[in-house]
């Protein structure tokens, strides 16, 4: 399997070739989807979008459909107001994650107080408790504190837990103390010999250097509330105050689909810009959560 | 001199009790609102539903009544929660193994043999669909599994296979979901190992082949032990997610036919949200959190013997 071919004046191994061949397929498979549903947003009719051989790629730029698109822009559909709904709730449980687990990160990773044991390990037995398990005790804790079927409902638990898929809980705060125990604590003893007291020295030189990981824990948190399905559903009855996972199921029709198939072309698109910008930070977010499970 | 000496070091240590009850103000402060927040929304639901699945509710008075293991007994005699039992226990299986090693052989593929550019290209492109929501992506897996118009029996046709029912037929439910999960999720399996691989040390690689250790061989037994933490720990993520599993099978089969991918966490919601029978629910849920339990001291347990930390 060493033969080269000479390919661009470089010699390439014929072995790679055929790997990359491979995996070029196993691309394809993992954005078909995404490829055909936009192809099929743009169609007339249902059977045109379902028309078989599949149609990978959207028609030419002259024939493309935009009715229902228009249906979604002119709020013939409350499309808008679930993706507002989505956007508010996403950001509150965001900065509400960011702000307590980049706290508390810090604490478990840097000071030396009673209960600190105890505390991070009742929180690491969380994390291994979803909010599947909870949501008939939360439901009712929700409806005694007055704010079922407001996005209160979703957002207060999410920000101390619940939806990141595979580390509920305390995922915020572990990732910022993985982050923080990577710091020496020389920088520490500096600080507090130049007379900076430890919120100072968190907030003004711990802070800062933790950009990138606060990036990251944002974009991370911030996609797995967008996408939460769950918890929204049990806690938000009104259609007017659904996110948008759960208003777009309420909007299905049987055969007309291209309104679902618009809506999931334009409920993708934030995803992946967000996904173009904050790639590498996404990647190395990634990793570290794996570092030491 | 002595006295000098112990001046100073008294003077350090008092400087250092000081630090030290700032730093504890400190700590209460940054540790206790997450802290409270954990009590309210994770330990008190915890416990509460606990206490809920020994007990009946009425819908129409509101009360409820201490009925011991009644609920228990209930879901244990009742045929619909073993099958959504059963269902996600093969899931859980079936997604833990399948998204762990796809996710551990697309992670070689993304590694090191191609050049670093093509590789990023490949890493993100695999990676994409874990960050898109479930309920998104399985809107178009539904019509891809469609049995006269569907994308996948077309192309199965075309290697002269008979269509099959995928979405309508009790054998074939369980796998349509988890092809969507395993489309789904490898990506992000496939990231998680790659952080394991990258601790693989390549001098020792290339001294295996010149060795005669074949691809097999190296990947046997140099690869898979070194990432052995971080693929043990992609394999607890895989199966404690799928025994949650729940948009996919709601979007793409509805839990049918009959309730042939129904899983657990769906039949809690229908209890508890539909039947508003609450001891039912709570008491499925005790049954998920006694599996996820299982699933963390396996965990705990393997990790010892398994998997090879440095």
């Amino acid at each position: 399997m060493n033969k080269r071919l000479q390919i661009f004046g470089k010699k390439i191994k014929v072995s790679h070739i055929l790997l990359t061949a491979v995996m070029l397929m196993i691309a394809f498979v993992m954005i078909a989807p995404f490829l055909w549903v936009f192809s099929a947003s743009l169609r007339a009719s249902y059977s045109e979008a379902t028309a078989l051989p599949p149609k990978w790629l959207p028609p030419v730029f002259s024939e493309w459909n935009l009715t229902y698109y228009k249906k979604l822009f002119t709020g013939e559909l409350p499309f808008f107001g679930f993706m507002k709904n989505s956007f508010k709730m996403s950001t509150v449980i965001t900065i509400g994650m960011v702000v307590h687990g980049a706290a508390a990160g810090y604490a478990y990773a840097k000071f030396k107080f009673r209960g600190k044991n105890l505390m991070f390990g009742l929180m690491m037995i969380a994390m291994m408790v979803p909010v599947q398990v909870t949501i008939v005790a939360l439901y009712k804790i929700m409806n005694l504190l007055g704010v079922i079927n407001t996005s209160w409902a979703v957002t207060l638990p999410s920000i101390f837990g619940a939806m990141c898929p595979g580390l509920a809980g305390a995922f915020g705060i572990f990732m910022m103390r993985q982050f923080f125990l990577s710091i020496p604590k020389e920088l520490n003893d500096a600080a507090a010999i130049d007379g900076a007291g430890p919120v100072r020295t968190f907030f003004s030189i711990m802070l800062p250097m933790a950009r990138s990981t606060l990036a990251s824990l944002a974009i991370l948190v911030f996609t797995f509330s967008w996408n939460d399905y769950f918890t929204t559903f049990i806690m938000i009855n009104d259609t007017d105050k659904l996110s948008l996972p759960v208003g777009i199921l309420s909007i299905r029709q049987p055969y007309v689909k291209g309104n679902e198939f618009a809506a999931v072309v334009l409920s993708i698109v934030p995803v992946l810009i967000v996904f173009i910008i904050g790639q590498k930070w996404i990647v190395k977010s990634m990793t570290h959560v794996g570092v030491k499970g | 001199m002595c006295g000098a000496a112990g001046a100073v070091k008294r003077g350090h240590i008092m400087k250092k009790k000081r630090t030290n009850r700032r730093e504890k103000g400190a700590a209460y402060l940054f540790t206790l609102p997450s802290f409270f927040g954990f009590v309210v929304f994770v330990l008190i639901p915890v416990i509460w539903v606990v206490i809920i699945s020994f007990q009946k509710y009425n819908v129409f008075t509101g009360a409820s009544e201490f009925v011991g293991l009644k609920n228990y007994l209930s879901i244990l005699n009742d045929p619909r929660s073993i099958s959504a039992l059963k269902n996600t226990l093969w899931y859980t299986l079936l997604c833990g193994i399948g998204n762990t090693g796809l996710g551990l052989v697309l992670a070689v593929l993304v590694d090191d043999i191609l050049p670093a550019k093509v590789n990023v290209f490949f890493r993100s492109i695999y990676f994409f669909p874990s960050l898109v929501a479930l309920t998104f992506v399985a809107i178009i897996w539904q019509e891809f599994f469609q049995t006269d118009a569907g994308v996948i029996n077309y192309y199965l046709g075309l290697f002269g296979v008979s269509k099959v029912g995928w979405l309508n037929s009790q054998n074939m439910s369980k796998v349509a979901v988890l092809i969507l999960d395993i489309w789904k999720n490898v990506g992000m399996s496939m990231l998680l190992i790659l952080a394991g691989l990258q601790n693989v040390d390549k001098g020792l690689l290339e001294a295996a082949q010149i060795d005669g250790a074949n691809a097999f061989q190296r990947f046997r037994r140099i690869i898979v032990p070194v990432a052995s933490p971080q693929i043990f720990f992609v394999l607890i993520m895989n199966i404690t997610g799928a025994l949650r599993i729940y948009e996919s099978i709601l979007v793409l089969t509805g839990g049918g036919p009959g309730d042939s991918s129904r899983s657990l966490v769906m039949l809690v919601a229908e209890k508890g949200f539909t039947s508003f029978d609450y001891g039912a629910a709570s008491a499925l849920s005790i049954l998920l959190l006694g599996l996820i339990g299982i699933v963390t001291l396996i965990q705990f347990a393997g990790s010892k013997w398994w998997v090879h930390y440095e």
